[in-house]
Protein backbone atom coordinates (compact mmCIF):
# COMPACT_ATOMS: atom_id res chain seq x y z
CA UNK A 1 0.00 0.00 0.00
CA UNK A 2 1.65 3.14 -1.21
CA UNK A 3 0.85 6.65 -2.15
CA UNK A 4 2.10 7.17 -5.86
CA UNK A 5 3.13 10.43 -7.51
CA UNK A 6 1.61 10.39 -11.03
CA UNK A 7 3.24 12.49 -13.90
CA UNK A 8 0.90 14.91 -14.27
CA UNK A 9 1.09 15.68 -10.59
CA UNK A 10 -2.09 13.57 -8.79
CA UNK A 11 -1.06 11.49 -6.08
CA UNK A 12 -2.96 8.19 -6.39
CA UNK A 13 -3.23 5.57 -3.08
CA UNK A 14 -1.96 2.08 -4.56
CA UNK A 15 -2.65 -1.65 -3.07
CA UNK A 16 -0.33 -4.08 -4.26
CA UNK A 17 -1.52 -7.88 -3.97
CA UNK A 18 -0.03 -10.71 -5.79
CA UNK A 19 -1.82 -12.85 -8.06
CA UNK A 20 -0.51 -16.27 -9.75
CA UNK A 21 2.84 -15.25 -8.58
CA UNK A 22 2.34 -11.54 -10.02
CA UNK A 23 2.54 -8.27 -8.76
CA UNK A 24 -0.76 -6.42 -9.38
CA UNK A 25 -1.34 -3.14 -8.64
CA UNK A 26 -4.64 -1.81 -7.67
CA UNK A 27 -5.40 2.11 -7.97
CA UNK A 28 -7.89 3.01 -5.26
CA UNK A 29 -8.33 6.67 -6.13
CA UNK A 30 -6.48 10.48 -4.94
CA UNK A 31 -8.01 12.85 -2.59
CA UNK A 32 -10.41 11.70 -0.28
CA UNK A 33 -10.96 8.35 -1.37
CA UNK A 34 -7.15 7.58 -1.29
CA UNK A 35 -6.82 9.05 2.56
CA UNK A 36 -9.86 7.10 3.64
CA UNK A 37 -8.64 3.63 1.87
CA UNK A 38 -4.92 4.73 2.94
CA UNK A 39 -6.35 4.90 6.53
CA UNK A 40 -8.71 1.81 6.70
CA UNK A 41 -5.17 0.17 5.66
CA UNK A 42 -2.83 1.58 8.10
CA UNK A 43 -6.27 0.63 10.81
CA UNK A 44 -6.17 -3.11 9.28
CA UNK A 45 -2.03 -3.60 9.67
CA UNK A 46 -1.56 -2.33 12.80
CA UNK A 47 -4.86 -4.92 14.08
CA UNK A 48 -2.68 -7.90 11.99
CA UNK A 49 0.80 -6.39 13.67
CA UNK A 50 -0.76 -6.61 16.78
CA UNK A 51 -2.39 -9.97 16.91
CA UNK A 52 0.84 -11.13 15.16
CA UNK A 53 2.77 -9.93 18.50
CA UNK A 54 0.05 -11.80 20.60
CA UNK A 55 0.74 -15.23 18.80
CA UNK A 56 4.09 -14.73 19.24
CA UNK A 57 4.18 -13.49 23.18
CA UNK A 58 1.31 -16.37 23.87
CA UNK A 59 3.78 -19.15 21.88
CA UNK A 60 6.43 -17.82 24.00
CA UNK A 61 4.49 -18.38 27.15
CA UNK A 62 3.51 -21.65 25.98
CA UNK A 63 7.01 -22.52 25.29
CA UNK A 64 8.03 -21.50 28.69
CA UNK A 65 5.03 -23.30 30.72
CA UNK A 66 5.93 -26.63 28.93
CA UNK A 67 9.59 -26.67 29.49
CA UNK A 68 9.36 -25.87 33.27
CA UNK A 69 6.37 -28.79 33.57
CA UNK A 70 8.93 -31.32 31.01
CA UNK A 71 11.80 -30.20 33.49
CA UNK A 72 9.46 -31.31 36.90
CA UNK A 73 8.39 -34.50 35.02
CA UNK A 74 11.80 -35.57 34.43
CA UNK A 75 12.82 -35.12 37.85
CA UNK A 76 9.36 -36.61 39.78
CA UNK A 77 9.61 -39.53 37.41
CA UNK A 78 13.33 -40.16 38.17
CA UNK A 79 12.89 -39.61 41.86
CA UNK A 80 9.64 -42.30 41.72
CA UNK A 81 11.71 -44.52 39.25
CA UNK A 82 14.88 -44.30 42.07
CA UNK A 83 11.79 -44.88 45.55
CA UNK A 84 10.27 -47.50 44.13
CA UNK A 85 13.66 -49.61 43.61
CA UNK A 86 14.52 -48.56 46.86
CA UNK A 87 11.98 -50.01 48.28
CA UNK A 88 12.44 -53.51 46.50
CA UNK A 89 9.94 -52.89 43.40
CA UNK A 90 11.56 -53.51 40.03
CA UNK A 91 10.09 -53.20 36.74
CA UNK A 92 9.24 -56.34 34.27
CA UNK A 93 8.01 -55.61 30.95
CA UNK A 94 6.93 -51.80 31.50
CA UNK A 95 5.10 -52.73 34.98
CA UNK A 96 6.24 -52.21 38.30
CA UNK A 97 6.09 -55.44 40.21
CA UNK A 98 7.45 -56.42 44.23
CA UNK A 99 11.06 -57.94 43.64
CA UNK A 100 10.97 -61.49 44.47
CA UNK A 101 13.98 -61.83 46.79
CA UNK A 102 13.20 -58.38 48.63
CA UNK A 103 12.07 -60.21 52.07
CA UNK A 104 15.66 -62.62 51.69
CA UNK A 105 17.43 -59.50 50.81
CA UNK A 106 16.00 -57.81 54.54
CA UNK A 107 16.23 -60.60 56.14
CA UNK A 108 20.06 -60.95 55.01
CA UNK A 109 20.88 -57.27 56.16
CA UNK A 110 18.60 -57.14 59.62
CA UNK B 1 25.29 -55.40 49.31
CA UNK B 2 24.89 -51.66 49.84
CA UNK B 3 28.24 -49.83 48.61
CA UNK B 4 29.04 -46.50 49.87
CA UNK B 5 32.02 -46.21 47.44
CA UNK B 6 31.65 -42.67 45.34
CA UNK B 7 28.56 -41.49 48.08
CA UNK B 8 28.85 -37.59 48.62
CA UNK B 9 29.21 -36.73 52.51
CA UNK B 10 25.70 -36.98 54.19
CA UNK B 11 23.64 -34.30 53.90
CA UNK B 12 19.96 -33.68 53.94
CA UNK B 13 19.94 -33.32 49.69
CA UNK B 14 22.08 -35.37 48.05
CA UNK B 15 23.90 -34.73 45.17
CA UNK B 16 20.68 -34.84 42.23
CA UNK B 17 23.73 -35.91 39.51
CA UNK B 18 24.99 -38.56 41.22
CA UNK B 19 21.72 -39.83 42.53
CA UNK B 20 20.23 -39.61 39.06
CA UNK B 21 23.18 -41.38 37.67
CA UNK B 22 22.33 -44.67 40.37
CA UNK B 23 18.87 -44.39 39.46
CA UNK B 24 19.37 -45.18 36.13
CA UNK B 25 22.27 -47.80 36.44
CA UNK B 26 20.06 -49.48 39.24
CA UNK B 27 16.80 -49.68 36.84
CA UNK B 28 19.07 -51.37 34.37
CA UNK B 29 19.68 -53.93 37.12
CA UNK B 30 23.22 -52.78 38.68
CA UNK B 31 22.69 -54.26 41.94
CA UNK B 32 25.51 -51.72 43.74
CA UNK B 33 23.84 -49.00 42.00
CA UNK B 34 20.73 -49.95 44.05
CA UNK B 35 22.96 -49.86 46.88
CA UNK B 36 24.05 -46.67 46.53
CA UNK B 37 20.19 -45.26 45.44
CA UNK B 38 18.70 -46.56 49.07
CA UNK B 39 21.65 -45.42 51.14
CA UNK B 40 21.10 -41.76 49.39
CA UNK B 41 17.39 -41.86 49.94
CA UNK B 42 18.11 -43.28 53.46
CA UNK B 43 20.68 -40.46 53.92
CA UNK B 44 18.74 -37.67 52.51
CA UNK B 45 15.17 -37.66 53.29
CA UNK B 46 14.10 -34.28 52.21
CA UNK B 47 15.15 -35.43 48.48
CA UNK B 48 11.79 -34.38 47.57
CA UNK B 49 12.29 -31.41 48.75
CA UNK B 50 14.35 -30.62 46.25
CA UNK B 51 11.46 -29.64 43.60
CA UNK B 52 10.49 -26.84 45.65
CA UNK B 53 12.71 -24.89 43.20
CA UNK B 54 11.55 -26.46 39.96
CA UNK B 55 7.94 -26.38 41.45
CA UNK B 56 8.26 -22.51 41.90
CA UNK B 57 9.59 -22.03 38.46
CA UNK B 58 6.57 -23.88 36.94
CA UNK B 59 4.20 -22.17 39.29
CA UNK B 60 5.66 -18.44 37.87
CA UNK B 61 5.24 -19.71 34.16
CA UNK B 62 1.88 -20.68 34.58
CA UNK B 63 0.91 -17.77 36.61
CA UNK B 64 2.73 -15.03 34.23
CA UNK B 65 0.10 -12.56 33.15
CA UNK B 66 -3.00 -14.22 35.03
CA UNK B 67 -5.19 -11.38 36.68
CA UNK B 68 -4.20 -11.59 40.47
CA UNK B 69 -7.94 -12.13 40.96
CA UNK B 70 -7.75 -15.29 38.58
CA UNK B 71 -4.32 -16.62 40.56
CA UNK B 72 -5.51 -16.67 43.76
CA UNK B 73 -8.86 -18.29 42.66
CA UNK B 74 -6.65 -21.42 40.46
CA UNK B 75 -4.28 -21.36 43.88
CA UNK B 76 -6.74 -21.92 45.75
CA UNK B 77 -8.43 -24.46 43.50
CA UNK B 78 -5.35 -26.30 43.32
CA UNK B 79 -4.83 -26.34 46.88
CA UNK B 80 -8.13 -27.85 47.75
CA UNK B 81 -7.76 -30.60 45.08
CA UNK B 82 -4.21 -31.41 46.75
CA UNK B 83 -5.09 -31.28 50.30
CA UNK B 84 -8.38 -33.78 48.65
CA UNK B 85 -5.64 -36.15 47.32
CA UNK B 86 -3.31 -35.77 50.57
CA UNK B 87 -6.22 -37.33 52.48
CA UNK B 88 -7.07 -40.29 50.07
CA UNK B 89 -3.15 -41.24 50.09
CA UNK B 90 -0.75 -42.25 52.54
CA UNK B 91 1.23 -39.83 53.26
CA UNK B 92 4.45 -40.93 51.78
CA UNK B 93 7.35 -38.97 50.45
CA UNK B 94 6.72 -40.26 47.08
CA UNK B 95 2.90 -39.62 47.01
CA UNK B 96 3.66 -36.10 48.56
CA UNK B 97 5.88 -35.17 45.28
CA UNK B 98 3.44 -37.11 42.82
CA UNK B 99 0.76 -34.58 44.75
CA UNK B 100 2.67 -31.94 43.90
CA UNK B 101 3.03 -32.51 40.47
CA UNK B 102 -0.83 -33.21 39.66
CA UNK B 103 -1.25 -29.72 41.49
CA UNK B 104 1.06 -28.33 38.90
CA UNK B 105 -0.73 -29.52 36.14
CA UNK B 106 -3.82 -29.03 37.48
CA UNK B 107 -2.60 -25.16 37.92
CA UNK B 108 -1.77 -25.37 34.06
CA UNK B 109 -5.16 -27.02 32.91
CA UNK B 110 -6.84 -23.77 34.70
CA UNK B 111 -4.74 -21.68 33.03
CA UNK B 112 -5.08 -22.63 29.69
CA UNK B 113 -8.66 -22.93 30.08
CA UNK B 114 -8.88 -19.01 31.04
CA UNK B 115 -6.95 -18.62 28.07
CA UNK B 116 -9.37 -20.70 26.00
CA UNK B 117 -12.28 -18.50 26.86
CA UNK B 118 -13.26 -15.76 24.49
CA UNK B 119 -14.33 -12.84 25.78
CA UNK B 120 -17.98 -11.20 24.90
CA UNK B 121 -17.30 -8.74 21.62
CA UNK B 122 -14.02 -10.36 21.28
CA UNK B 123 -12.75 -11.74 18.21
CA UNK B 124 -10.31 -14.34 17.43
CA UNK B 125 -7.66 -15.46 14.40
CA UNK B 126 -8.34 -19.09 14.16
CA UNK B 127 -4.65 -19.26 14.32
CA UNK B 128 -4.50 -17.98 18.25
CA UNK B 129 -7.41 -20.00 19.11
CA UNK B 130 -5.88 -22.81 17.35
CA UNK B 131 -2.97 -21.99 19.80
CA UNK B 132 -4.96 -21.91 22.71
CA UNK B 133 -6.69 -25.30 21.68
CA UNK B 134 -3.58 -26.69 21.59
CA UNK B 135 -2.33 -25.28 24.87
CA UNK B 136 -5.33 -26.78 26.94
CA UNK B 137 -4.81 -30.12 25.08
CA UNK B 138 -1.76 -30.95 26.58
CA UNK B 139 -2.48 -29.36 29.85
CA UNK B 140 -5.13 -31.65 30.02
CA UNK B 141 -2.62 -34.84 28.59
CA UNK B 142 0.26 -34.03 31.54
CA UNK B 143 -2.85 -33.49 34.31
CA UNK B 144 -4.24 -36.95 33.18
CA UNK B 145 -0.77 -38.53 33.21
CA UNK B 146 0.56 -37.05 36.26
CA UNK B 147 -2.79 -38.66 37.84
CA UNK B 148 -2.23 -42.21 36.81
CA UNK B 149 1.29 -41.99 37.86
CA UNK B 150 0.16 -41.39 41.34
CA UNK B 151 -2.98 -44.30 40.91
CA UNK B 152 -0.19 -46.84 39.69
CA UNK B 153 2.00 -45.98 42.53
CA UNK B 154 -1.22 -46.05 45.23
CA UNK B 155 -1.99 -49.63 43.90
CA UNK B 156 1.77 -50.96 44.16
CA UNK B 157 2.27 -49.37 47.74
CA UNK B 158 -1.49 -50.43 48.83
CA UNK B 159 -1.42 -49.83 52.88
CA UNK B 160 -2.37 -52.35 55.52
CA UNK B 161 -4.73 -51.05 57.18
CA UNK B 162 -4.77 -51.96 61.23
CA UNK B 163 -8.36 -51.69 62.97
CA UNK B 164 -7.78 -51.14 66.80
CA UNK B 165 -11.15 -50.50 69.02
CA UNK B 166 -12.39 -48.14 66.14
CA UNK B 167 -9.42 -46.20 65.52
CA UNK B 168 -7.64 -47.25 61.73
CA UNK B 169 -3.98 -47.61 61.76
CA UNK B 170 -2.82 -47.20 58.25
CA UNK B 171 1.37 -48.98 58.04
CA UNK B 172 2.73 -47.86 55.18
CA UNK B 173 4.00 -44.35 55.58
CA UNK B 174 7.18 -42.65 54.24
CA UNK B 175 8.61 -44.98 51.62
CA UNK B 176 11.93 -44.56 52.14
CA UNK B 177 11.34 -44.47 56.25
CA UNK B 178 9.69 -47.63 55.76
CA UNK B 179 13.01 -49.11 53.79
CA UNK B 180 14.77 -47.61 57.39
CA UNK B 181 12.71 -49.72 59.57
CA UNK B 182 13.03 -52.58 57.37
CA UNK B 183 16.62 -52.36 58.19
CA UNK B 184 17.23 -51.49 61.59
CA UNK B 185 14.36 -54.42 62.27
Amino acid sequence: MAWETRPGGGRYYTRSRRVNGRVVREYVGSGEKGQQAALADAERRAEWEAERALIRAEQARARAIDAELATLDRTVDVLTRGILLAAGFERYKRQWRKRDDVFDESASQG
Amino acid sequence: MTSSTNLPAKADTPNMSVLFDAIAKADAGDAEALGVVKTMLRDAPKVVETLTDLAYNAEAAILANVPAGATELFRSQTRSLRMDLMREGTGSALERMLIRRIGLDYLATLQAERARVVAPGETRSLELVRLYDQQADRAHRRFLASVESLARVRKLITPIQINIADQQVNVAGNLTAGLESRRSG
